[in-house]
């Protein structure tokens, strides 16, 4: 083997096809299941706190909605709030959550210039992103609560 | 001519933080002591005071480039004091994931630990343009490029999505056809071999004695696998080999990675024909019993264990982790003593040594 191969190799891999994308502009594309920022469906919440414990990184805290709506199933009126500074995207409170009302998005953007801002409040993990499809947690299962699963590649 | 000392890192290029304290006369090197311990986390102490399952996230974290076997050694011994059973089905699925994350890993380390420590820019891009089509499977099976904390006490979190089957032999199949430029274009360019063989030379005998694992053991010539010596999961059910190499230089301990690629293939095949249907976790408490268990699970950079005491509450009492890093290391100064300095770089590289899995 000679250095002229490895450097042919080279030159060979200058007209084949890019890996790399121009990334603001271009978007990768994510597949189902993805596991970005929280989705929070607020009608189903009933205030348990489970995510919030089971949270390895202290994300979350459990705060009162600030919109005037009340919800029959939440009498406590306690809903999970993000810091997303702290969130390391292990998304066990969306496995752990026993009424199924978090969920994953494919939203990962979430670097702002303020500090206050990357706080999320219910109201606004509640906003569903564009491009959002269905029900991630009931495509993909959740371990924990419901821990046993079917076989779901057919 | 009087002894300089010099100090190498603790930044480097292609790892993370760790310093070598060299002394050198002239050219050549008379004494290097690695200090280790820039990226210390503590990670073991935390582990006490956090319940199992919160545990996961942090215990994956010191290696990023393959967590899977870290979570699978965190898990293990903790099933074992549960006395769960894990479905058969997750144990497969761990497996595929592990597969994956190990030829990921190996690409990593020829990019940075070879490709860069030894100035060779295109296998730096070779490395990653080929992990990242791994990293994609990750994605898609676990929801996260790296850190997945994927493997619950139970089972797995998420069963094998749609498509990911053909996705998988597709990614493989480019492999195989790919595996052979990368070769033709880092491990046999001459520029290369000239540049790590017969450097930095670990015989059999003092490899044994120093105790290192992995690759670095079996590219001394040591035939020693945790997954043929002492199968875990389904891997007694798998057929594969295990590659070594006589020279134990810097090139044979490349030429085993990247044979253990090409194995890596060869199981990710199997497992991905032979898994059977059925459940893919098992309820279990979130609690350890009380006793005291260990793991052996064989990593991308060796064997690395986990020794658990349970005191019946839902924190581990004691969390002992052994990775192959560290164990690695122990062979640095030896292998470092009266080369040239321009060689460090690559005996440091050919341990494929990530500074974050020593520190813990």
């Amino acid at each position: 083997m000679s250095a002229a191969a490895a450097f042919w190799e080279g030159v060979k891999h200058m007209f084949k096809k890019r890996f790399t994308i121009k990334h603001p502009y271009q978007e990768h594309e994510l597949p189902d299941g993805y596991r970005g920022r929280h989705l929070l469906r607020m009608d189903r919440c009933i205030g348990c706190g489970i995510c919030a414990w089971i949270c390895p990184e202290k994300t979350i805290t459990m705060v009162p909605a600030a919109n005037q709506k009340t919800y029959q199933q939440n009498p406590k009126n306690r809903f999970p709030q993000y810091w997303y500074v702290r969130c390391c995207f292990c998304h066990f409170c969306t496995d752990y959550c026993p009424t199924g009302a978090l969920d994953y998005t494919k939203d990962y953007d979430l670097a702002e210039y303020e500090k206050e801002l990357i706080i999320w409040s219910p109201e606004r993990l509640s906003r569903v992103p564009e491009g959002h499809r269905g029900y991630q947690t009931e495509f993909h299962g959740r371990a924990g609560v419901s821990h046993v699963l079917p076989t779901r590649e057919d | 001519m009087s002894i300089l000392d010099l100090n190498v890192g603790p930044q480097h290029p292609g790892s993370g933080h760790m310093r070598i304290m060299v002394k050198t006369d002239g050219d050549f090197i008379v004494e290097a002591t690695p200090d280790i311990g820039y990226v210390h986390r503590g990670v073991e102490k935390i582990a006490e005071s956090r319940n199992i399952i919160k545990n996961i996230p942090m215990i994956c974290r010191p290696n990023i480039a393959d967590d899977s076997h870290l979570n699978w050694s965190y898990i293990a011994p903790i099933e074992t004091l549960q006395g769960v059973e894990v479905p058969e089905r997750a144990l497969y699925i761990r497996t595929i994931l592990c597969e994956m994350n190990r030829i990921a890993s190996h690409l990593y380390g020829m990019a940075i630990m070879g490709g860069v420590f030894s100035g060779h820019t295109t296998m730096y891009m070779f490395g990653f343009g080929d992990r990242e089509l791994l990293l994609d499977l990750n994605e898609m099976l676990t929801g996260a490029r790296m850190t997945f904390s994927f493997s619950v006490p139970g089972g797995v979190r998420r069963d094998l999505p749609g498509g990911f089957r053909e996705k998988l032999l597709d990614t493989l199949d480019y492999l195989e056809l790919h595996l052979p430029a990368i070769d033709r274009i880092f491990l046999s360019n001459p520029i290369f071999v000239e540049r790590a063989k017969n450097v930095g030379v670990l015989r059999k005998a003092d490899a044994v004695r120093l105790g290192v694992v992995g690759p670095v053991l079996r590219g001394s010539g040591v035939r020693c696998d945790i997954r043929k010596d002492a199968p875990y999961g389904v891997y007694d059910r798998l057929d594969f080999e295990i590659p070594t190499s006589k020279e134990g230089d810097s090139l044979s301990r490349w030429r085993v990675r990247f044979e253990e690629i090409r194995q890596s293939i060869v199981i990710l095949r199997q497992a991905i024909r032979d898994i059977p249907k059925g459940p893919i976790a098992k309820k279990s408490p979130i609690m350890i019993p009380k006793g005291e268990a260990i793991s052996r699970i064989e990593s991308a950079r060796g064997e690395i264990n986990h020794y658990i005491i349970g005191d019946g509450s839902d924190k581990p009492y004691r969390v002992k982790m052994n990775t192959g890093s560290f164990k690695n290391l122990l062979a640095l100064p030896f292998l470092l003593k009266g080369v040239h300095i321009g060689d460090l770089p690559i005996i440091y590289g050919s341990l494929d040594y990530w500074p974050i899995e020593a520190d813990r």
